[in-house]
């Protein structure tokens, strides 16, 4: 598709207008809670070995939008729920800025929800997880360097599990709605969980916290203790929880769980092929009412959370107890403007009060073998709301493992105890940030 | 190649402090900024203002004209088989065309503006009033008081919008000349010149007066505020003891009754804050003793 002229993007938006999507049960949510604080985004990015063309990447990402139709797209209000339609617009890539993840303005207009920024020899996507989750988002990434690797002329092979045409409809199902089971017992309600405290930055900056660790040393070190890396994290993140609440809260009565949301990639255990949202959380929890924590102990808790926790039976309670209140007829038939008072009660209820953080980690990132060479680090940085002020996103690439804590606070004792913990077990930590200089 | 020493962890080149711990980096040689890597672009994000946009789309319109088109039929059907004549139904019949207008109007006019919109909703609403007057006979009864009081309100939000708030004593003359042409009409309509040169014009003028004063030393606020508080205190009393003089003398001869009771709280007040002001030892003293 050519550059949109007035008259070329009448003529498409004549003829696409009739793509619309419904928003999916995750995303539900999103829309009506967006603030300048609660952003509801994420960052994906890819850093390259040589500086960035952005008249490329632009050209790149005009090929690779019409590939993910269901990324092409602009909310709009229903009377009963928002949806997506088709964005006859181009989107534009951008010069990245000192604070990321910054709030979109979806419904004003016609933006995108999601964009793409550059800088230096870095490409990162921004999306509102209204669109999609981390999977999706990191597949969009993946899309969109390899065709900029490629129109430059470099040798990145055979795309693997890349896409290059236009996907199926399969990947922009709503996988909650087709793997929903009739009601089943409805999970524990949970409680309020501890939640850091600090003085808020201004609305819309954001502190950036990245730590690189070798890939080698940091799974050697969880295989020594036999677990997974996601379990060695989390276990750290809240054992650095736990301290934080101890130097403020001396009575044990007194204080909260500390507990860590843990996203869990759907498409593991149900066949799905989604590109939209198709995840949910488990949430290991300590209650430090109970005394204080050794770190083995908290390990061995988030290890048997997690096991038993991410199976099929486990995690479709959340699923149905999500999707039955979706389909509700109640729900359905209440007016959007009403819906939109509930729902920010419903987010701070069921979601963010019932954990002290967020740990999410994308995995090990692989690439075809011809795109590995061109790329050096990928990161992943999660957005932050008033509640939990802090959230990690974690993933691995090559030799390297990236933590990228974000806050929207001015301390750092969250990133400190964290990244100090791992330096006492001999791991080698670099540290950078976004506002440090 | 720095590190931390409070923290053990590896800082980027060029670090000041360690981003943890706030500990200072011992490292002399490292700590040349022009050796700094940074690793954000120190582009700053572009404060968006939302725009919103109240026009419905073509489809929405079509959709409302619907909507509304089927109680209109149904009414104006059942009153003429019934009557043989519009009788009654001119009045719902009113009520849908202005709720049309109303709802549609934003979308019918290309490149609108706010201002544009709250004018055709206001100058609507009058028409409809007027016109309920007019099929009931003997027009004007009653709809030129809404409809004035209308245009007024019109006044209140056209002038900022159209002069903007950086023309302050722009708006505050047509807020003036609005309100006094209101004013005056009423009293005319209402039998006669009576209350309005003698009571209604005075106070208007002192009140604008007033805020025009209070514009003009609206910078003091966050220089001054000490300053700023108590010249308001000054301009009260002398407002309060115009409206005072001027009510008096309307309703028997110049006489003050309650005014001199505020001067009396006012305006040593006011001489205190200007102490205050002025004295920094006095004002430490205060901020001291009474800090919350």
């Amino acid at each position: 598709m050519g550059k949109g002229t007035g008259k070329e993007e009448r003529q498409n938006e004549n003829r696409e207008q009739h793509v619309w999507y419904r928003l999916d049960n995750a995303a539900l949510i999103y829309p009506s809670i967006q603030s300048d604080r609660i952003t509801t985004m994420f960052r994906l990015s890819m850093t390259l070995k040589e500086p960035v063309n952005p008249k490329i990447l632009q050209k790149s990402l005009e090929s690779v939008i019409d590939k993910f139709p269901f990324y092409r797209v602009r909310l709009k209000r229903g009377f009963f729920w928002y949806y997506l339609e088709y964005n006859p617009k181009l989107p534009k890539v951008e010069r990245d800025v000192r604070y990321p993840l910054g709030r979109l303005h979806p419904r004003m207009g016609t933006r995108y929800l999601f964009r793409v920024r550059y800088w230096q020899s870095r490409i990162a996507v921004e999306f509102c997880h209204v669109l999609t989750d981390g999977t999706g988002g990191m597949t969009f990434l993946k899309a969109l360097v390899y065709d900029y690797l490629k129109r430059l002329g470099k040798d990145v092979g055979d795309p693997g599990d890349i896409p290059v045409d236009l996907l199926s409809d399969e990947a922009a199902e709503d996988a909650y709605n087709r793997f929903y089971k009739s009601p089943l017992p409805l999970p524990d309600k949970g409680r309020t969980a501890y939640h850091v405290k600090g003085k808020f930055l201004r609305p819309g900056a954001i502190r950036i916290t990245t730590g690189v660790i070798p890939m080698e040393s940091i799974v050697a070190e969880s295989k020594k203790r036999n677990v997974s890396l996601t379990t060695l994290l989390v276990a750290v993140y809240m054992d650095a929880l736990q301290e934080l609440q101890d130097s403020h809260i001396s009575k044990n009565t007194k204080k909260r769980p500390v507990a860590v949301q843990v996203p869990v990639n759907m498409r593991s255990i149900y066949p799905s092929k989604t590109l939209r949202n198709f995840s949910l959380f488990v949430i290991p929890e300590i209650d430090p009412r109970l005394g204080k924590y050794s770190f083995e102990e908290i390990l061995q808790i988030v290890r048997e959370t997690l096991i038993t926790q991410t199976n099929e039976k486990a995690i479709s309670r959340y699923l149905s107890r999500n999707v039955g209140g979706q389909r509700n007829w109640l729900v359905r038939t209440t007016p959007l403007f009403l819906k939109k008072l509930l729902m920010p009660f419903l987010y701070t209820r069921m979601g963010e009060n019932l954990c002290s953080g967020t740990l999410s980690n994308l995995g090990l990132i692989r690439l075809p073998e011809g795109m590995a060479k061109e790329v050096e680090q990928i990161d992943f940085i999660l957005g932050t709301n008033p509640i939990n002020k802090t959230g990690c996103g974690v993933c691995g690439y090559g030799d390297k493992l990236v933590i990228n804590f974000a806050r929207n606070i001015h301390e750092s004792e969250v990133e400190r105890l964290f990244f100090t913990r791992l330096v006492k077990m001999g791991l080698h930590v670099k540290i950078y940030t976004n506002y440090s200089y | 190649m720095a590190y931390c020493v409070r923290c053990g962890v590896e800082l980027q080149k060029g670090s000041k402090a360690c981003p943890l711990c706030n500990t200072e980096v011992i490292l002399p040689e490292e700590q040349d900024s022009s050796d700094r890597v940074m690793v954000f672009s120190d582009r700053m994000p572009r404060q968006v203002r939302p725009r919103l946009y109240l026009a419905p789309s073509k489809s929405f319109v079509f959709l409302v004209t619907f909507i509304i088109l089927l109680p209109t039929l149904v009414t104006l059907f059942v009153d003429i088989t019934v009557n043989r004549k519009v009788t009654w139904s001119f009045y719902p019949i009113t009520s849908l065309v202005l709720l049309w207008i109303l709802i549609t109007y934003p979308a019918m006019l290309k490149g609108r503006t706010v201002f544009q919109i709250i004018t055709m909703d206001i100058f609507s609403i009058a028409i409809f009033l007027m016109s309920l007057d007019l099929y009931s006979g003997n027009f004007p009864q009653w709809s030129h008081y809404p409809a004035i009081s209308l245009l007024l309100v019109w006044v209140y939000i056209a002038g900022p919008m159209l002069f903007t708030w950086k023309r302050i004593y722009f708006v505050l003359g047509s807020w003036f000349l609005g309100t006094a042409g209101f004013l005056l009409a009423i009293d005319l309509l209402t039998g006669g010149k009576d209350w309005f040169m003698p009571l209604a014009l005075p106070i208007l003028a002192i009140i604008t007066a007033a805020g025009i004063v209070g514009a003009a030393m609206r910078g003091l606020f966050k220089n001054k505020p000490l300053l700023a508080v108590g010249l308001i205190m000054i301009v009260a009393v002398i407002v309060f003891i115009v409206i005072d003089g001027v009510v008096n003398l309307y309703v028997s001869n110049l006489d003050l009754t309650c005014s001199p009771i505020l001067a009396a709280v006012l305006v040593p007040t006011a001489i205190f804050m200007f102490i205050v002001n002025g004295n920094k030892e006095l004002k430490t003293y205060l901020i001291k003793k009474f800090h919350l």
